[in-house]
């Protein structure tokens, strides 16, 4: 019996295949990444805060999109430098805060009073907060190479108060000036110490990661966003 | 008797083709690889965005609720939010919907890390609606936000 020869699949159609496949994905392709803007929501909390008048900075924003800093009309762009003087600041000046020093021996310090107290309250939550603070602290400072920093008190924020006809926009536009003015002062911090931009940081290698949480553990981004209430 | 045939005209050889499926192939992965689908978008309102400076790359890969809230089109006052596909008329509609979403094994895993609350909103919206969504928010411990915005040049 004659043996049958094993019939050839044509592969001829094979580049149309592949054709239909890269002009589905030509058409769907965008390069860029959808560009966003963060913001954690606080807890549900029916605890109200006191805070000392001048560890907070205020901004507002009243029903005609006007801005407020500290109670008095300013710009949009004026938000920008009262941030950075918020964050850096000759120490003791009137109405700002006054900073923490930070270096390896405070921290070492802190967290043993810390542990030793967590004995005694194992279930304190504010000093397994602030254990946490200087345990990050502490990494901070051993990223520096042991140089030690200032930073503010944990209870300082930047306060934002909209009305409740200020429009989105203005919204937005109030964080972006925070994080102009947060981000100036990350990257020339970031340039001195690691001779690198803040933003050319790369959160997906490790040892930026641990840069951008050293830098961020000066210039923390914190920012209150208080009830919506009519402001006068 | 020459060495060299005049008379008979050589076929020319044709371009082979059997190249072609591996170029094509190639181009096809580039694409598949540096692809990034583009966002959901709404048909039912109308949304003009923001531009800002400072803005960062929505993270790949990530479990999303997407809120949008905009004009009806041919209305001019009427702010509306939509969640997913629909339209809610009830806020409270939003704290259900993400409360069933957690349920889902898929998203109660990455609940705290992976999951976002995707904003899409009208520019000219007034602060009081998107106050409400993100107290419904808070209810159901969806605490992440992130607001698309266009980048200022």
């Amino acid at each position: 019996m004659a043996k049958r020869e094993v019939e050839e699949i044509n592969a001829g159609s094979m580049a149309d295949i592949a054709f239909l496949l890269l002009i589905f994905f030509l058409i769907t392709t965008t390069m860029n990444l959808p560009q966003v803007q963060e913001e954690r929501l606080p807890q549900k909390s029916d605890v109200e805060f006191l805070l000392n008048e001048k560890n907070v900075l205020q901004i507002m924003a009243n029903k005609n999109d006007k801005i407020g800093i500290e109670g008095e009309f300013a710009e949009l762009e004026d938000i920008q430098h009262a941030v950075v003087k918020f964050y850096q600041h000759e120490d003791g000046a009137r109405n700002l805060p006054s900073y923490i020093e930070v270096d390896k021996k405070i921290c070492e310090d802190t967290i043993s009073a810390l542990e030793a107290a967590l004995v005694v309250y194992p279930d304190a939550p504010l000093f397994k907060i602030e254990l946490d603070a200087w345990s990050r602290r502490l990494e901070a400072v051993n990223e520096f190479g042991g140089a030690g920093f200032k930073t503010l008190p944990n209870n300082a924020t930047v306060s934002i108060q909209m009305d409740n006809s200020t429009k989105y926009e203005t919204y937005m536009k109030v964080l972006d000036q925070i994080m102009l003015g947060l981000n100036h002062l990350r990257d020339s911090l970031c340039i001195d110490k690691f001779n690198v931009p803040f933003s050319k940081l790369n959160d997906k290698v490790e040892s930026d990661k641990q840069k951008i949480s050293a830098i961020r553990q000066v210039y923390p981004k914190k920012i209150m966003k208080e009830k919506n209430r009519s402001v006068q | 008797m020459s060495k060299f045939s005049k008379g008979k005209k050589k076929k020319e050889p044709g371009i082979s083709t059997a190249a072609l499926p591996d170029i094509v192939f190639m181009l096809l992965f580039f694409f598949m690889v540096t692809t990034v689908f583009k966002e959901k978008e709404t048909n039912k309102l109308e949304i003009d965005k923001v531009a800002i400076k400072e803005t960062i790359d929505l993270e790949k890969n990530i479990k999303a609720a997407y809120f949008w809230i905009g004009r009806v089109p041919g209305k001019v006052d009427d702010f509306r939010v939509q969640l997913d596909d629909d339209l809610i008329n009830d806020y409270e509609e939003i704290r259900d919907y993400l409360v069933k979403l957690r349920k889902n094994p898929e998203y109660s895993q990455v609940w705290d890390s992976r999951f976002f609350n995707v904003f899409k909103v009208d520019k000219k919206t007034e602060m009081r609606i998107v106050k409400k969504v993100q107290d419904e928010l808070k209810e159901a411990e969806a605490f992440k936000v992130v607001y698309s915005v266009n980048k200022e040049k």
